[in-house]
């Protein structure tokens, strides 16, 4: 990159049914909230990227909500990575030296339009053919599960034991959750609860899996110049990699179903960037995309932070609880921050954000020196994974 | 704020035939798009590194047609203008050095979304100033700039009549040039003048017509350029204004001018260094969805000085022939606008001009040419303005 960038302020809405606030009003309350951080008003904003799967909400509405006046407005859509896609066009930006202060926010509002639950994932009209047919039929926490049930039988771990592993990191989510004001979900589930649960799509109950919930976030994304210059706290980008399927994963009998073959590359574009070379030893803290726990399960060895085949075994070893080695999804996850595909991939950076600058409340771990968030949209074949390595200034 | 001027080349461009494409779906023009892209740049497909998408319900969909597995794609959307957005945040990716080639891209398969027609945007929930302005169809919106130009300017009804005529004949003589425009045939000025209105003052003729068609572009570093082509054209300045809804909301919105395409022409004249555009662009390309809205672009953009483009339209002045050529491959008017494609479709044109590949269209000793898109509707316009020029 030509310019180094940074993020030095962000604010996030409250998450949930937010039956009280439109989108303008989710986008008021976490694009103030991330200037006010910021230390900077609307006047200073050179540009921004704004995610929001609603076809309705065009460019005006992050323009005028936020008073912006007549500065540039670009809107992303990445599926379920949108939120993540605005912060790259925000990043990719400043790193062009077109724009020193951008903004990069997503807001979604899935509790009126009655999509909270699982859409099936289908070509519309029924056009779909053979492996693709079957696929689309699909709902998101099936795709998950046919990824757990490849993995017991390749890596021959009994489903009893990958419960277990699941059990852990709901619980886990549910008790960081706990400690977070901004979350949807703020209380701890047991084992029990988890595990008696209905059963979404086998193994996976309903508390494996994220709702689609209302919410907003938005970052101020800027040059690590500017930044220095503000005499603020900010953290600053290491690396960024991005990978987009191309259906591969419906046309080719040898798709492992092992794995996302678009985080691993994402990763590994991501890590080359940053320099890492051992991501399981060189990161202390993880924000990955937990639809359900099946994929964050899954990432861990996608983005490795676990070796192939050993993921089950690290999540029971306690690697990745909030006390453990690589503490994971410490504000609750997508599990108990619900899912909003144009801010969900910003809400995630912000608690990398908090964490490395030492504001994290309650949830502020002890020595973090650098995060990786994973977000990802589509479906098998057809993932956007986005995967962003940020530490402190240097 | 850097400049972008010289950090991003052209390699290849694409276009398709626009029309009623009922032979093609959206990824069949992409595919016929992007393969004249690689075709003009010489270029494998697999030598990408990233992609920017518009006017597609799933960005993987890129990947799938063109066989680009596991790159980056982001999709882009901005109203009318997607196309041109597509491309400036593809040649933000260059330059910020990340990567060395980039595929922009778009399609719009108008035909199919039941959008060719006047579709009546608007929100029922809106009220006061902001459902009188948005509870109509979008001729009605560039109608409301025709009414106030007459009335601020001082132009009779039969002045600005024939001043929008004269606009869509020179278009449609340019699109005859064009064998892949929508309308390849002349019309007449009484044809114009006597045409059914759509929205008064404005008649069919002075209506574009959403349509099918894509379009494609690849851009790369000029040093990764260099090893392409001689003939690379070079980005020299990109601008983006967004309204804020102004126009409705302030008593003050002129309906005489669109403030986005002023901002963001003078973001890109700053960039390029241009501070004389009558005399230092040599073609034009405007987003003319109606011709009044050419017409206030004139202005807009600073190659007719406020209220004299009547004048100058008068005078022949945008013509093949005339001082500054303007929409040169038939304008929207007759090359029709396949929504998300179109600001990509403007700047193929300004690409062959500058290259000197515009065929029976060519300018001659093209240097600067601007090409300019606008999406949205009153008080919220999206408007990009790029400027292109040759290598050296």
């Amino acid at each position: 990159m030509n310019r180094r960038v940074a993020i030095i302020g962000m604010g996030c809405s409250g998450a949930g049914v937010r039956s009280d606030a439109g989108q303008e009003d989710l986008i008021v309350e976490a694009g103030m909230a991330a200037m006010d951080d910021a230390g900077i008003t609307p006047e200073d904003i050179n540009a921004s990227w704004f995610g929001c799967t609603s076809v309705s909400a065009n460019h005006a509405l992050l323009n005028f909500s936020l008073k912006l006046g007549y500065t540039a407005m670009t809107k992303v859509q990445n599926a379920g990575a949108t939120g993540a896609d605005a912060l790259r066009g925000a990043i990719t930006a400043v790193a062009s030296g077109m724009y020193d202060v951008t903004l990069a926010a997503g807001v979604e509002k899935p509790t009126d339009s009655g999509f909270t639950e699982f859409t099936e994932g289908g070509p519309v009209g029924g056009s779909a053919v053979g492996a693709d047919a079957v696929l689309g039929e699909f709902r998101t926490p099936a795709f998950a599960t046919l990824y757990l049930q490849r993995y017991s039988a390749v890596h021959d771990i009994p489903a009893r034991r990958i419960r277990t592993a699941l059990t852990r990191l709901t619980t886990r989510s549910r008790r960081a959750g706990a400690r977070n004001p901004l979350a949807a979900f703020r209380s701890s589930v047991s084992e029990d609860e988890v595990e008696g649960a209905p059963v979404s799509s086998w193994p996976l109950t309903v508390l494996d899996c994220c709702q689609s919930l209302d919410g907003a976030g938005a970052a101020i994304v800027c040059s690590e110049a500017f930044a220095k210059s503000s005499g603020r706290p900010y953290i600053v980008l290491e690396g960024i990699g991005v990978a987009s399927g191309g259906l591969e994963g419906r046309m080719q009998q040898d798709y492992d179903y092992l794995g996302l073959p678009e985080a691993r590359i994402a990763a590994q574009r991501a890590y080359r960037m940053a320099g890492i070379v051992r991501p399981d030893e060189e990161i202390d803290h993880a924000q990955i995309f937990d639809l359900t726990t099946a994929a964050e399960l899954i990432a861990y060895e996608d983005l490795g932070l676990a070796a192939p085949g050993t993921a089950v075994e690290r999540v029971l070893a306690g690697d990745f609880d909030l006390e453990g080695r690589i503490p994971t999804n410490t504000d609750g996850g997508l599990l108990c921050n619900g899912f909003q595909a144009g801010a969900s991939g910003i809400r995630q950076v912000y608690e990398s954000y908090l964490q490395l600058t030492g504001r994290a409340g309650e949830r502020q771990l002890p020595n973090v020196r650098r995060s990786v968030v994973y977000s990802a949209g589509g479906a098998v074949g057809s993932f956007s994974a986005f995967v962003q390595v940020y530490g402190k200034p240097t | 704020m850097e400049s972008i001027k010289d950090k991003v080349a052209i390699i290849g461009m694409g276009t398709t035939k626009v029309g009623e494409r009922w032979d093609a779906g959206v990824e069949d023009l992409l595919y016929e798009a992007a393969s004249e892209a690689f075709a003009d740049a010489k270029i494998d497909p697999s030598e990408i590194e990233a992609g920017y998408v518009g006017g597609l319900s799933a960005t993987h969909t890129l990947n799938r047609v063109l066989k680009l597995n596991y790159i980056p794609v982001s999709g882009v959307e901005n109203a009318c203008s997607t196309g041109g957005d597509v491309f400036r945040n593809g040649a933000m990716a260059i330059a910020s050095g990340m990567y060395d080639i980039v595929i922009v891209a778009a399609a719009g398969k108008q035909k199919d979304a039941g959008t060719t027609g006047i579709d009546m945007a608007g929100d029922p929930s809106t009220v006061g100033m902001e459902a009188m302005i948005h509870n109509g169809s979008v001729p009605r919106h560039f109608a409301l700039y025709a009414t106030r130009y007459m009335h601020h300017y001082g132009y009779s009804f039969d002045e600005l009549k024939l001043t929008l005529a004269k606009i869509a004949v020179k278009n449609h003589k340019n699109g005859t040039l064009n064998p892949k425009a929508h309308f390849q045939k002349e019309i007449k000025l009484e044809d114009a003048l006597n045409a059914p209105y759509i929205a008064w003052p404005l008649g069919l003729y002075d209506c574009c017509a959403n349509i099918d068609g894509g379009a494609c572009a690849i851009l790369a570093s000029p040093e990764v350029a260099k090893r392409y082509r001689d003939d690379y054209v070079l980005v020299k300045g990109i601008g983006l204004s967004s309204g804020w809804r102004e126009g409705r909301m302030s008593q003050k919105y002129s309906f005489t001018m669109f403030p986005e395409n002023v901002k963001a022409a003078q973001q890109a004249y700053d960039q390029a260094g241009i501070t004389d555009p009558v005399n230092e662009l040599s073609h034009v390309q405007l987003h003319d969805a109606f011709t009044v809205n050419e017409l206030v672009d004139y202005e807009d953009v600073g190659i007719a000085p406020r209220g004299k483009a009547p004048h100058l339209v008068k005078d022949g002045y945008f013509e093949m022939d005339g001082k500054i050529p303007v929409n040169t491959d038939g304008g929207l008017k007759c090359t029709g606008h396949p929504v998300p494609a179109t600001g990509l479709k403007q700047l193929a044109e300004s690409y062959h001009q500058v290259q000197g590949t515009a065929g029976p269209r060519q300018v001659k000793n093209v240097r600067y040419s601007l090409a300019h898109s606008q999406g949205g509707l009153t008080g919220s316009f999206s408007t990009i303005v790029t400027v292109l020029g040759p290598r050296d």
